[in-house]
């Protein structure tokens, strides 16, 4: 029979594993899951890293300690908020341990967006930034279905694969198919269409949620995000300088990449 | 006249384009118009502080200062965690064509420019990533503050 104590445990590390993959600041995780403890009356002691969170709980001299692993980490704001909704409920006594454990395991195993509504979405916000850019009708319509099939392409890929290595394909395939398809037609403004279709890969959520962190005190986890987010921002920009190189280097001109 | 017809594709653009990103992102449907508002918003500021100012670091400070404002104002309206306003705010920010400019710059071993470029670019990053942080954490702050009491 597990004790109360070990159920807030594990209720309180599932909220701050899911808030860390799903984009979440580790001081919402950190926050979320002492405020679950503490609506219990047991003192809370949480260090969470970007990668993995320990924590333990205490209370009359007794205590328990329990680490998690945070093995992916992609953006999924659904999720954040329903956690946010659980802690809360439980806070104010709306919910009980055993309903916010189930409810926990089921916010882990929700599906996000299927295949072709992610990728119509990456393409409808790549075409949309081609126009925000100041971009025509057919920079809309090449920064879309490039911006789609790049997409489509990642989220094909192995889930194991490094996001380095994601953004290095991304910024790739960007670059390359945005200049075979305005080369074929013969028209169109390249480098718009170009950071039109890098824009949405970019990771302005890491870069912000690290100088979060840093300016919080959080420094181990501050100095990682800002370092990840700096490193698939430059990997990106090598993938496309990797496909205008070659374009050069295939005699296409200079002064069309301006 | 001549001015009015970018701002608006601006404006249109950076509204449609969140309202992607927030799909693609998987944010909570009763968020999705708000959130997206939100990135309109940010990039109306930035826009009009860079016709005024000429100063992209600048603009870009601005703009997103008013996104993080705008989030903690939402956050608190529709009782949803603010980080989903405020990431959706910055996406129109981020700095995509000055990234894209440095490369540029580099694989044309122009380096002057890409030094120059790739500097800027990392300033509008941060001081737009300076900007969201200093008012959640200023905000969390007062909020603290006003517990202990």
């Amino acid at each position: 029979m597990e004790t109360e104590m070990q159920r807030v445990v594990s209720v309180a590390r599932a909220a701050a594993g899911l808030i860390l993959a799903n984009g979440g600041e580790t001081c919402r995780a950190e926050d979320t899951a002492s405020r679950i403890g503490r609506a219990f009356g047991y003192d809370m002691d949480i260090v969470a890293l970007p990668t993995g969170v320990t924590m333990t709980v205490s209370k009359d001299g007794e205590s328990v300690s329990s680490i998690a692993r945070v093995k992916s980490r992609t953006v999924d704001l659904t999720r954040l908020e329903q956690v946010n909704g659980v802690s809360r409920a439980l806070a104010a006594h709306e919910m009980t341990l055993e309903e916010a454990e189930r409810a926990m395991k089921a916010i882990a195993e929700a599906k996000g967006p299927g295949f072709w509504r992610s990728v119509l979405a990456a393409g409808g916000s790549a075409a949309m930034f081609a126009v925000m850019f100041g971009g025509g009708w057919f920079e809309f319509l090449i920064a879309g279905l490039v911006g789609a099939a790049v997409h489509a392409v990642l989220r094909r890929m192995p889930e194991q694969a490094a996001a380095s290595l994601d953004c290095l394909i991304g910024g790739f395939m960007a670059a390359a198919l945005a200049l075979a398809a305005s080369a074929a037609c013969g028209r169109g403004n390249v480098s718009l269409i170009i950071w039109s279709i890098m824009m949405p890969q970019l990771p302005g959520l890491a870069f912000t949620n690290g100088i979060r962190d840093s300016m919080r005190g959080d420094m181990v986890s501050g100095g990682a995000r800002v370092s990840d987010a700096v490193m698939r921002a430059v990997v990106l920009a090598g993938g496309a300088g990797i496909a205008m190189w070659c374009y050069l280097r295939l005699g296409g001109a200079a002064t069309w990449l301006r | 006249m001549a001015e009015v017809i970018p701002a608006l594709k601006g404006l249109a653009g950076s509204f449609g384009a969140c309202l992607c990103f927030a799909l693609l992102f998987h944010i909570p449907k009763r968020c999705l118009l708000s959130a997206s508002f939100t990135g309109m918003a940010g990039y109306g500021v930035y826009m009009a502080c860079l016709a005024l100012w000429h100063s992209a670091i600048g603009a870009n400070f601005i703009g997103a200062l008013a996104v993080a404002v705008l989030a903690e104002i939402l956050a608190r309206r529709q009782e949803a965690p603010a980080v989903i306003f405020s990431l959706m705010g910055i996406v129109p920010l981020v700095p995509g064509a000055g990234l894209y400019r440095t490369m540029l710059s580099l694989v044309l071993e122009d380096y002057p420019d890409a030094a120059s470029i790739g500097v800027e670019t990392m300033l509008v990053a941060a001081s737009i990533a300076l900007a969201v942080a200093t008012v959640t954490v200023l905000v969390s702050a007062v909020q603290r503050h006003k517990n202990a009491n």
